[in-house]
């Protein structure tokens, strides 16, 4: 009988907890009534009952090892609960993006979905988003460029995706595009890096900015790797987007979380140097000179002495979040400093962030998220270098028997062994290279529900933001540096001021239309966007300061250099994604139309398809639970870089100081449009043995057309180069992702991730003469874009020509890995955890320069023995210096253990959680590559030419111990 | 629905807007001296002419230099760069794919004939009120005599080869490659469009010329150096009797100063370029001095001992010198384009060329002028008609020792590069069709 005596009777509530994919009962598990101490187990039926009646609404709080935690409300009229818990290891139910607005389930999914969520991003802390992510993405290669702390890594996702144009993935903060630009600092203009025979500007050290995020606000990334996937991001999206979702308030009381930790950066390995037994091999190596310096038995460490830099680095993290019935609210703050292991280097960062969601009616939501944030890099002076400054350039040519350190007064002696006396100790001790970034992101979103039936309803979605950094580079180079003193100009004070907005705006409409019947479901979307980003540059080199001053405004030569950029975008879609079939078939189609200012002609429309299915077969044989096939094909573009539609007159030469116009050689191309992505990707997931297993493969195949490349013009016309689009790449690969859960029992719960991927990249189609791009010339070794040869291969001398004369030239390598590997692994018993991340590349060759600096200066360690040979091979071959980047890392490694929640109440009555942690980045490296880190690029992030070591910035491994608290 | 026509109309808005393009915001492009030239734009544009024709003389690799080794009125010894010994000197041929040794004398010039066309083509585009009529036709006329000399220094290099000429054509087109001849004609032809156009030209340029135009710097003084070019253009077609009209109305003067004349200028200013023939790379050849005449009392030639110095010797190769250069001996120094010195030499050339008994008189004069004016030599009595090319072609060599060529192309045009003494190596006589012009006509 209904009516409010019925509603407060006490009962006994009992009931049944099953898999949720099985559909298995799940015996051992705890049942919890909320806000009382009672509780039971199921036995192997599955079936609890609670140990005394219990009167009114109760939330049953059920949890077991290997399954999410499930909350139920169970209504003071029902005694009765069937409660299905989720495997921890599958996430079968979270929603994975297809469109603008819209997702469908993961179950559902016509593409490979990578996803990683906040536990795997944050297991060890990282000093940016792009570091954090290295290893845990199948099919994406994340690699550093160098040491330098403060970013520079590159994530390229499914081999070379362009040879000219943008080479940077996409990324989605929170729906909005944010900034992904690489600001030069300008460090060439001191290092002299473009004076040799390879011009490139990015030798500077560079880094993308979406390094500045704080990887602990961080809920999930998301990777549309492919065109398949990604194609509803148009023209931007050819190197795969990137989908990042901020935390959000939880529902329940605020919590409350702090986390401390403090750790330390080491250096990981030595290059080391020649150790001369006998003056007469020192000075046939280094000349007279050696004389003053050499004594038996007496050597110096230079990479230990540049390297010595050992303070504590420390990161704080505070956050606070809750949900009431309306309103969500995550705030956080953090603050990071690190110290890099050469003096005047390092790494801070500061963030705030604070995201807000509210209903304002039932059928009105908004939510706003800011984030203000200030980091300041200190990178060094590094890469390649024709004026003795950076470190490594100097230190190969420096005996190790010369006391570089400096005196009891503080003064560095000179080096007499380099031409201009550097010292690459008072070089890390004077020179000043500050890179310091404001940035303030904010977006909003909103959606009003226009109406809702039982079976479907209509919801009007629109969203806005701003992403604004000025990133300053304040690098000095006081005159008392050696290095200075010898220039025409002594003294360098450099100031580079970069400025970017972007702006979003976007208005979606979002129809969902599920009816009882699953005969068919649809959800189905389409919206305008308007995107815009205005990029800013200015940098005043001031030189031959007065009195050692760092003001600009103190040299007497001053250079200034200024460039700037805007492109407008507009795009429209429509999305739908279907289900039917029993719920067995999902066909997924949209169509994404852009036009963009960067594009030849502004008002035309760009049109990018997608179409994918996948089709689920449920209790397919005994031990596979779920069986899903899919295939889906898309189209991305890549638009033409901000100018390259322009002839452009040059306009910084003058004659006698009178202004001058003229041309100068690139004729832009007026017809310029964006380079299109084909892909068709197709794969199985299968979820095995009781959702202990996973598996998921993909194969692809991505073809680019329409490349943008450059080709030579008759010079009678005035004109030397153009831009065209033409060529076709293609890149083909296979993803393998095994998810296991070994044990899972209550004593021990182990949950392993085993990733394979290989590509490889194919130049089918060349309409010009094959061509050498990165690099720095055949004889050492470089890039060719040639048809019929993979994109990234190394071409090099290789041997004499039939008639003795040098050298054939021909490949000698591939910057591409042979395959790639990761293990992860989260073993959990009796609250220690213990995780740890393995990450496997076979294949792929560098170019070490900085071996051949050693070697031309007859002080490497092995310079009698290898040395000598290679110097020799070198006459003929570039092989000399290419070596394999084989290599096998423990990046992350984690050990904590965390108190149970009954003990950490009993110390502090609202501390829910608090977990001690040891862990490591980077601790063990296996690698037959003889430089610091197979890892590296000295032109920073390139689409064709990494894997090149000028003189880098030394890698590091890191300790760290961290205290977690959770209040509530 | 309200909201759903909120939307197709904000649908059919963003569509139909035309995209406000923010355009070139780094340099002005090509498309505002094509579509919308304004009077400041072309006025930056015609003092780029000077910029553009100076860019490929001054560097070690440029005219001057090159042009002097394969005369041999110089040698570049360069350690790391050995290409200026073995494909100048040691080749036999020299090689059309290396686009720093002379392909840039092909690229770099056309690529200022580009910039004259532009502006004459942008001319009639502006309105009169901005830019008056004389301003136009005195406008015209400089860009004709600075393409006219781009032309000539192409035509110098490619000689025999020939050289395209009706370049002004849309993206894709080539113009057809012309004789050695009908390049000279139109060059010729420029030069004398300009005359009217300069004539039209009012009394100033309506912008900035360089400081190597002190003194040439207004439309009627400017046209004094375009008859300079002319002249020397009529003697090397071999139209003496023109040559000599034109040389009438240059600022050929006997008794004024030898330098007076016309001068790329540079320097180290911030945006400038400075002059590259100062390196100490550039040797001077060793025949400079062994073929030097003794002043009557006592010493070499003054245009030797002026212009050239001895120094640590360097040998490369097999190629060894121990002279340098005195000439260029900073970064800013002019390096001429015509001067009086040249003119009156022209003038003797011009004569020798008519072969009549005056004529010969009036060469002897001139040859004999320089001589004691500017060699410090005693006046030569025997000069004849068999005698006076050789001796006219000796004197042309010291005066304008290492100016621009003139050794190489004085010698080539009589024939006689033959006599050049320089055993072991090649004398080529031109430059080849440049490789990236030959692929792109494929």
């Amino acid at each position: 009988m209904a009516g409010g005596a019925a509603a407060q009777e006490e009962r006994v509530v009992r009931g049944t907890v099953i898999d949720s994919v099985t559909k298995q009962p799940i015996s051992g598990a705890m049942v919890t009534a909320e806000g009382t101490n009672l509780s039971a187990v199921t036995g192997s039926d599955g079936r609890f009952s609670l140990p005394a009646p219990v009167r009114g609404d109760v939330v049953l709080r059920v949890e077991s090892p290997g399954y999410s935690r499930a909350d139920l409300r169970l209504s003071a009229v029902s005694q009765d609960a069937r409660i299905a818990l989720n495997p921890a290891s599958l996430t079968t139910e979270e929603i994975v993006v297809t469109g603008r607005v819209s997702g469908v389930k993961r179950s559902q999914s016509p593409i490979a979905v990578s996803r990683v969520k906040s536990e795997d991003l944050a297991a060890v802390t990282s000093q940016t988003v792009d570091e954090a992510l290295s290893g845990k993405v199948v099919g994406a290669n994340i690699q550093r460029n160098d040491g330098a702390p403060g970013g520079g890594v590159q994530i390229r996702l499914r081999g070379v995706s362009t040879i000219n144009a943008e080479s940077s993935p996409l990324y989605v903060l929170d729906g909005q595009i944010v900034s992904n630009v690489e600001i030069p600092s300008g460090l060439s203009f001191i290092t002299k890096s473009t004076q040799g025979s390879n011009p490139s500007p990015k030798q500077d050290s560079v880094v993308n900015r979406i390094a500045d995020l704080n990887p602990a606000d961080i809920e999930s990334v998301e990777v549309l790797k492919g065109a398949a996937a990604a194609a509803i991001y148009g023209a931007k999206a050819s190197n795969g987007v990137i989908l990042i979702t901020t935390k959000r308030g939880q529902p329940g009381p605020p919590r409350f979380d702090i986390t401390q930790r403090v750790g330390f950066y080491f250096p990981d390995k030595e290059l080391g140097a020649r150790t001369f037994t006998s003056l007469a091999d020192a000075q046939a190596a280094f000349g007279p000179t050696a004389a003053q310096f050499w004594r038996q038995g007496v050597t110096f460490n230079h990479d230990s002495e540049l390297a010595s830099q050992r303070s504590p680095s420390t990161e704080t993290i505070l956050s606070t979040s809750g949900a009431s019935e309306a309103t969500q609210y995550y705030v956080s703050g953090a603050q990071r400093t690190d110290e890099g292991i050469i003096p005047n280097t390092g790494y801070e960062k500061q963030s705030l962030r604070v995201n807000v969601g509210r209903d304002i009616t039932g059928d009105w939501h908004a939510n706003l998220n800011t984030n203000l944030i200030h980091s300041k890099a200190r990178r060094g002076v590094v890469n390649n270098d024709n004026a003795n400054a950076s470190y490594y350039a100097v230190i190969p040519f420096t005996p190790n028997f010369i006391d570089l350190k400096a005196a009891q007064n503080g003064v560095f002696p000179a080096n007499p062994f380099i031409s201009n006396l550097s010292n690459p100790l008072q070089t890390a001790a004077l020179a000043q290279t500050d890179e310091g970034v404001w940035r303030f992101i904010a977006s909003a979103d909103t959606s009003y529900r226009l109406f809702k039936t039982d079976d479907q309803d209509l919801s009007l979605l629109a969203n806005g933001g701003v992403d604004r950094f000025q990133q300053e580079d304040e690098f000095f180079f006081p005159s008392s540096l050696f290095f200075e003193q010898t220039s025409p100009q002594p003294g360098a004070s450099l100031f580079t001021d970069g400025t970017n907005l972007v702006l979003n705006g976007g208005i979606n409409l979002l129809h969902n239309y599920a009816p009882d019947s699953t005969v068919f479901s649809a959800t189905s979307s389409a919206g305008f966007q308007y995107e815009s980003r205005k990029l800013d540059i200015a940098r005043v080199l001031s030189t031959n300061l007065t009195g050692g001053q760092q003001s600009l405004a103190a040299g007497t030569n001053v250079q200034t250099f200024q460039q700037r950029e805007k492109v407008i975008d507009r795009g429209m879609y429509l999305q739908s994604d279907i289900l039917t079939l029993d719920r067995h078939l999902s066909v997924s189609g949209g169509l994404r139309g852009e036009l963009s200012t960067a594009n030849g002609h502004t008002d035309r429309i760009y049109v990018y398809p997608k179409i994918g299915a996948a089709y689920r077969f449920f209790d397919l044989a005994p031990r596979i639970d779920l069986f899903k096939i899919r295939a889906a094909y898309g189209e991305t573009g890549n638009q033409p870089l901000y100018g390259m539609k322009f002839t452009e007159l040059a306009t910084n030469s003058n004659i006698n100081g009178n202004p001058a116009l003229g041309v100068v050689g690139i004729k832009g191309n007026a017809d310029i449009k964006p380079e299109r992505q084909h892909e068709i990707e197709a794969g199985f997931d299968a979820t095995l043995l009781g959702g202990r297993a996973n598996l998921e493969l993909t194969v692809y195949q991505r073809q680019l057309t329409d490349l943008i490349l450059l080709r030579g013009l008759a010079p009678s016309t005035g004109f030397t180069n153009e831009f065209f689009n033409g060529g076709v790449l293609r890149n083909r690969g296979i993803e393998i992702a095994l998810d296991t859960t070994p044990f899972a029992s209550s004593l021990l719960n182990w949950q392993s991730r085993v990733t394979f991927a290989k590509n490889v990249s194919k130049i089918t189609s060349l309409p010009v003469p094959a061509f050498v791009t990165g690099g720095f010339g055949t004889s050492l070794g470089a890039f060719r874009i040639e048809q019929g040869a993979s994109a990234t291969q190394f071409v090099g001398n290789d041997g004499l020509n039939p008639d003795g004369s040098c050298c054939v030239v021909r490949q000698i390598g591939d910057a591409e890995p042979t395959f790639r590997m990761s293990f992860i692994n989260r073993l959990s018993s009796f609250g220690f955890t213990l995780y740890f991340l393995v990450d496997w590349q076979k294949g792929s060759d560098v170019l070490n320069l900085t071996r051949f600096f050693y070697d031309l200066a007859s002080n490497s360690p092995d310079f009698t023995t290898g040395g000598v040979a290679r110097l020799n091979t070198f006459k003929t071959s570039a092989r000399a210096y290419l070596e394999s980047a084989t290599f096998v890392k423990l990046r992350e490694v984690t050990l904590s253990y965390e108190l149970p929640t009954s003990l950490s109440t009993r110390v502090w009555s609202a501390m829910r959680k608090i977990r001690f942690s040891v862990s490591g980045r980077n601790l063990l490296k296996f690698t037959p590559y003889s430089g610091f880190d197979p890892e590296v690029s000295n032109f920073g992030n390139q689409p064709i030419f990494r894997n090149i070591e000028v003189a880098p910035y030394p890698s590091s491994r890191s300790f760290w111990t961290s205290i977690d608290a959770s209040f509530q | 629905m309200a909201p759903r026509t909120l939307s197709a109309m904000l649908a059919g808005a963003l569509l139909v807007a035309a995209c406000d393009d923010p355009g070139d915001l780094n340099n002005p492009s090509l498309d505002v001296l094509q579509s919308n030239p304004t009077a400041a734009v072309v006025a930056s544009a015609s003092t780029g002419l000077l910029v553009g024709t100076r860019r490929y003389i001054s560097p070690r690799n440029g005219y001057v230099s090159l042009l002097g080794v394969l005369g041999r009125e110089s040698y570049d010894l360069d350690n790391g760069d050995p290409r200026f010994v073995t494909e100048l000197l040691q080749a036999p041929n020299l090689d059309p794919g290396t686009p720093a040794i002379g392909g840039n004398l092909w690229t770099q010039p056309y690529a200022n004939i580009r910039n004259a066309n532009l502006i004459l083509d942008a001319l009639p585009k502006i309105p009169v009120a901005t830019f008056s009529d004389a301003n136009k036709e005195a406008t015209r006329g400089f860009a004709k005599t600075i393409q006219a000399l781009d032309f000539l220094q192409v035509i110098n290099t490619r000689d025999t080869n020939g050289a395209p000429i009706d370049v002004d054509l849309p993206p894709g087109q080539f113009a057809p490659f012309v004789s050695k001849d009908q390049v000279f004609t139109r060059i010729a032809d420029l030069l004398d469009a300009a005359v009217i156009n300069l004539g039209n030209g009012g009394s100033t340029f309506p912008f900035p010329l360089s400081r190597g135009f002190t003194g040439f710097d207004t439309p009627p003084t400017f046209l004094k150096f375009n008859r300079a070019l002319k002249a020397r253009v009529e003697v090397y077609r071999g139209n003496f009797a023109p040559a000599l009209t034109a040389l009438q109305a240059s600022f050929l003067d006997p008794n004024g100063d030898l330098k007076l004349g016309v001068y790329h200028s540079f320097s180290n200013g911030s945006g400038d370029l400075s002059n590259g023939l100062d390196d100490p790379l550039i040797y001077a050849h060793p025949s400079i001095q062994t073929d030097a005449e003794q002043k009557p009392g006592g010493g070499l030639d003054d245009r030797y001992t002026t212009k050239v110095t001895t120094v640590t010797p360097k040998t490369l190769q097999g190629v060894t010198s121990d002279k340098g250069f005195l000439i260029y001996n900073t970064s800013d120094t002019p390096v001429t384009i015509i001067r009086n010195e040249e003119l009156i030499l022209l003038r003797a050339e011009a004569n020798i060329g008519l072969n009549t008994g005056p004529s010969i008189a009036d060469a002897i004069l001139d040859i004999n002028l320089i001589r004691q004016r500017s060699g410090g030599l005693a006046p030569r009595g025997d000069l004849n008609p068999a005698n006076i090319l050789d001796e006219l072609l000796k004197q042309k060599r010291y005066s304008l020792l290492f100016e621009g060529g003139h050794r190489w192309i004085d010698l080539r045009r009589y024939g006689k590069l033959s006599t050049v003494q320089d055993p072991g190596t090649f004398v080529h006589s031109a430059f080849p069709i440049p490789q990236p012009e030959q692929d792109a006509r494929k």
